[in-house]
């Protein structure tokens, strides 16, 4: 699997590198794709998150990707979480009427950070092996397919994007519900069990860390919470809105930031449907920004008192003046990137003092026979 | 001016103590043996004060003895009536949501409707409103069910038996008169007065108004002599917040004038003996903090807002999990966590790192949001009910009157919301007793105990729905000694001097 992908990869490049005609077959790609996405987003298509994460990720590479066999393995995968739920059900204590749920939620997170036996195979126990969390370029700065759950899946190491996504799937897949929640540049997955309320699924460190674990860190202001921009529950609609921005970023990856057209309609299309989606309002803000100095070098201008004195420009700066103090009322805080390092490392220095205990003594009592 | 202050300044120790404790000691039957002794004792000491006291007595205000509560039996029934009331009733397994808050099953993608509206209701925002961005929109869904479960009152016709005729029930609906008169704009609103009113409900009209009254004007005189001599000027909210909070948190001395002599004021301390209130309700009363100069974080908060109001002032109160803590603005409009507890300014992260508010508990504005003058005189309304049921250690229809008047004006007042919960618990524990209910058969054969039993539950989703987790005591206890670590110190300072720019 490793090999394939790695081909597919290098057939990607090497396609998005060779000339005009193939840039404008990509550039149909990324437009099927955005107009599934769409149409799963006005009901005009079923919703499947599986399919949007496929087709956003499908289009970087160049259309390489094999539905199929990416349909079988999430299959395989969640047909072996329902096999591992119900050989062991019996030892889970969790006695509230939506055990069922829970228990399956149990053994998927066993699934994904811990091995799990499998079958027995001339003496030796074959093991599933667990997907742990990549510290090579987690910001997909190098490669952007860094941050793919096919990626994840080839090589069973992912990061705060393709680990959570690849937990939604799975766990619709099975027919479970399962909440992406945001956070500065984190994601993380958000469930609801009777017995404890709601609870946090921090996958990149496999816990499951209370609130105050982001809140207190102190990047995330109150503000941000009361709109809603971050550690929310993310509805259908607005998990496909993450899959569009996914796809516009990609787009930027693959074409350059010159070509702002289609991210541009892909973030409009996203906030028609997730007004506060904070990623896009950036995303959007940094294309006026763009817009800005592209302006500054054609009109020649050498400061912004000169800029200014253009009425275009005066349009676009008041724009760009109104989307930042939008983004700001709505609590956004630049957060350093080494912070998130620190997040990361924080929770894992102190698992006793954030993990959220009701939830862990349930899930430990899931023993495997 | 001098003289009121001398006046009032040789009746402070003496006559509150006394009122406290002759309150005290008629409400509890165990402490009357000792009243006469006490009494006897103070009295002398301030007819002792009142004659030999000049103006040198008078600079040093001596810290007030603290009364003794040796032999006093808990007026509290349990422990704590807003955390283990809740759950202790129904047997785990009948914890399950209401019709009305059943999760549909077509669309299972949210799990609970109450989580659904409150969480995807987020494109409104209302810029008025105190703090820039407060979702409004979650707080008229919380107003919404709350008006929606009001509805279904009526159709239960159970009642706990009246306790109309209990001594002192008349203080309590007279105070209640009083407070609503006050919200609904009869009687000009007035904090000090509400917080009275409720205290002295629950002290049977033992204490004197303009004792009390006396008592805050000259804490008023002294704040403002110290803003004169520190050359502040005193109709600026900064200074009055600033200088409140040094009244609050440090040693002053104050010139007196006329006097050669100053006055010395004591920080307002945090009383670890009891902060809980469970030995004793009246530990968490302001008139306990105003006569003992100890608090904790229910007294301390409200004294401080009621000494900035009568300055003029601006400041709000403001909830997280079992804790109460003010929030003010400088003119800057930078926002400010005043930790009277021990006087730290403190940070929002700091709040929230006790790990018992959840996301969406700040979503819902149950707590870290602001509360305005009318809330908090609301708020009164849930403090009396409390009381209520402290002093009768009974539930009755007065309780359901109170917390419903005072939701109207703050409806997501957490604490309100619990106090009705418990209501219906334990009205539902009552009837199901009375009736000898053994089982969900059981009480299926009566329609109206299962609407009061559903009524139950929706309150209890709407807790769960809201973000609310209770908090431990022990964690509680720990959370508010990491003030003193160094990062906090730190954090402190660094807030404070930002705050002191504006002043100076």
């Amino acid at each position: 699997m490793m090999q394939f992908f790695l081909t597919l990869l290098l057939i990607g490049f090497s396609a998005s590198l060779s000339g005009q005609d193939s840039i404008a077959v990509q550039k149909k790609y990324y437009e099927e794709a955005c107009r599934e996405i769409t149409e799963m987003l006005d009901g005009k298509r079923p919703y499947s998150f599986k399919r949007a994460v496929f087709v956003t990720e499908s289009c970087f590479l160049n259309n390489t990707l094999d539905y199929e066999k990416f349909n079988h393995k999430i299959a395989s995968l969640a047909q072996t979480c329902t096999d591992y739920a119900r050989a062991n059900s019996d030892s889970f204590l969790y006695d509230y009427d939506d055990r069922e749920t829970i228990l399956k939620h149990a053994a998927l997170f066993r699934l994904m950070t811990d091995s799990i036996p499998l079958m027995k195979l001339g003496g030796h126990i074959v093991h599933t092996i667990p997907y742990t969390y990549d510290f090579d370029d987690f910001w997909g700065k190098e490669n952007w397919s860094q941050m793919f759950v096919s990626k994840l899946m080839a090589t069973h190491k992912g990061n705060c994007h393709s680990l959570p996504y690849l937990y939604k799937i799975i766990a619709e897949e099975m027919g479970l519900a399962a909440h992406l929640a945001l956070a500065p540049h984190h994601m993380y997955i958000k469930l609801y069990a009777k017995k404890t309320g709601m609870y946090n699924t921090e996958l990149t460190n496999a816990a499951f860390p209370v609130d105050a674990w982001l809140m207190a860190s102190g990047y995330i202001h109150t503000n941000a919470i009361r709109s809603g921009i971050y550690m929310d529950t993310l509805s259908r609609k607005q998990s496909l809105a993450l899959c569009l921005l996914d796809l516009a970023k990609g787009y930027e990856r693959t074409f350059g930031t010159q070509d702002s057209e289609f991210p541009g309609r892909c973030c409009a299309t996203a906030l028609k449907h997730y007004p506060n989606f904070v990623n896009a309002l950036l995303m959007q803000a940094e294309q006026t920004k763009r817009r800005l100095d592209d302006l500054m070098l054609r009109h020649q201008a050498g400061s912004l008192q000169d800029l200014l004195a253009v009425q275009e420009a005066r349009d676009v700066f008041a724009a760009y003046e109104a989307m930042i103090r939008h983004i700001y009322t709505l609590g956004y805080r630049k957060m350093p990137e080494k912070m998130y390092g620190d997040w990361l490392l924080d929770l894992k220095e102190n698992k006793e003092k954030y993990t959220n205990k009701k939830v862990i003594n349930n899930f430990n009592t899931l023993q495997t026979r | 001016m001098s003289l009121a202050i001398f006046l009032s300044g040789c009746r402070y120790p003496g006559t509150l103590t006394t009122y406290f404790l002759q309150s005290l000691g008629k409400v509890t039957q165990t402490t009357r043996s000792l009243f006469p002794f006490f009494a006897t004792l103070l009295s002398m000491a301030v007819y002792f004060l009142s004659t030999t006291l000049s103006a040198e007595s008078f600079a040093q205000l001596p810290e007030p003895q603290r009364p003794a509560f040796k032999k006093l039996s808990p007026v509290s029934q349990t422990k704590s009536y807003t955390t283990e009331q809740k759950e202790a009733p129904a047997p785990q397994t009948e914890h399950h949501y209401g019709s009305a808050l059943q999760p549909q099953k077509a669309d299972a993608i949210m799990p609970d409707p109450i989580y659904r509206t409150l969480s995807k209701n987020n494109t409104v925002l209302n810029y008025s409103s105190a703090i820039p961005g407060k979702a409004a929109s979650s707080v008229d869904i919380v107003r919404s069910v709350v008006n929606e479960l009001k509805s279904y009152e009526p159709a239960i016709s159970y009642r706990f038996p009246a306790l109309t005729s209990a001594p002192g029930h008349t203080h309590f609906a007279a105070a209640y008169q009083e407070l609503t008169d006050m919200l609904e704009g009869r009687r000009p609103p007035d904090l000090k007065r509400a917080v009275f009113v409720t205290e002295n409900a629950f002290f049977g009209n033992r204490m004197s108004y303009p004792d009390y009254q006396t008592t805050i004007a000259e804490m008023v005189t002294l704040i403002r002599l110290k803003m004169q001599q520190e050359k502040l000027p005193l109709k600026d909210n900064d200074a009055i917040l600033y200088m409140t909070h040094q009244y609050f948190t440090d040693t002053l001395d104050i010139r007196l004038p006329l006097h050669e002599k100053t006055a010395t004021t004591f920080p307002k301390t945090y009383d670890f003996r009891d902060p809980f209130g469970h030995e004793n309700p009246t530990n968490m009363f302001v008139s306990k903090l105003m006569a003992e100069n100890s608090g904790q974080c229910k007294s301390l908060p409200l004294l401080f807002l009621m000494l900035v109001y009568e300055l003029g002032g601006n400041a709000y109160l403001s909830f997280s999990p079992s804790h109460s803590y003010i929030k003010c603005r400088d003119r800057n409009g930078t926002w400010y966590n005043m930790e009277l507890t021990n006087g730290a300014l403190t940070s929002d992260s700091w709040v929230v790192a006790s790990g018992y508010v959840r996301s969406e508990a700040v979503k819902s504005g149950i707590f870290l949001d602001t509360l305005n003058r009318q809330q908090i005189i609301a708020q009164c309304l849930v403090d009396l009910a409390q009381y209520y049921t402290w002093r009768y250690r009974a539930y009755d229809d007065f309780i359901l009157t109170c917390v419903n008047k005072a939701m109207e004006y703050h409806p997501n007042n957490i604490w309100a919301i619990q106090v009705k919960s418990d209501y219906y618990t334990l009205l539902f524990q009552y009837i199901a007793e009375q009736k000898g209910f053994n089982g969900p058969e059981a009480l299926k054969t009566d329609p109206k105990a299962m609407e009061l039993f559903t009524q139950r539950n929706r309150l209890y989703a709407l807790i769960d729905g809201l973000g609310y987790e209770p908090i431990p005591e022990q964690v509680y206890r720990d959370w508010l000694k990491t003030l003193d670590e160094k990062r906090q110190q730190q954090e402190h300072r660094q807030h404070y001097a930002n705050f002191s720019k504006m002043i100076r």
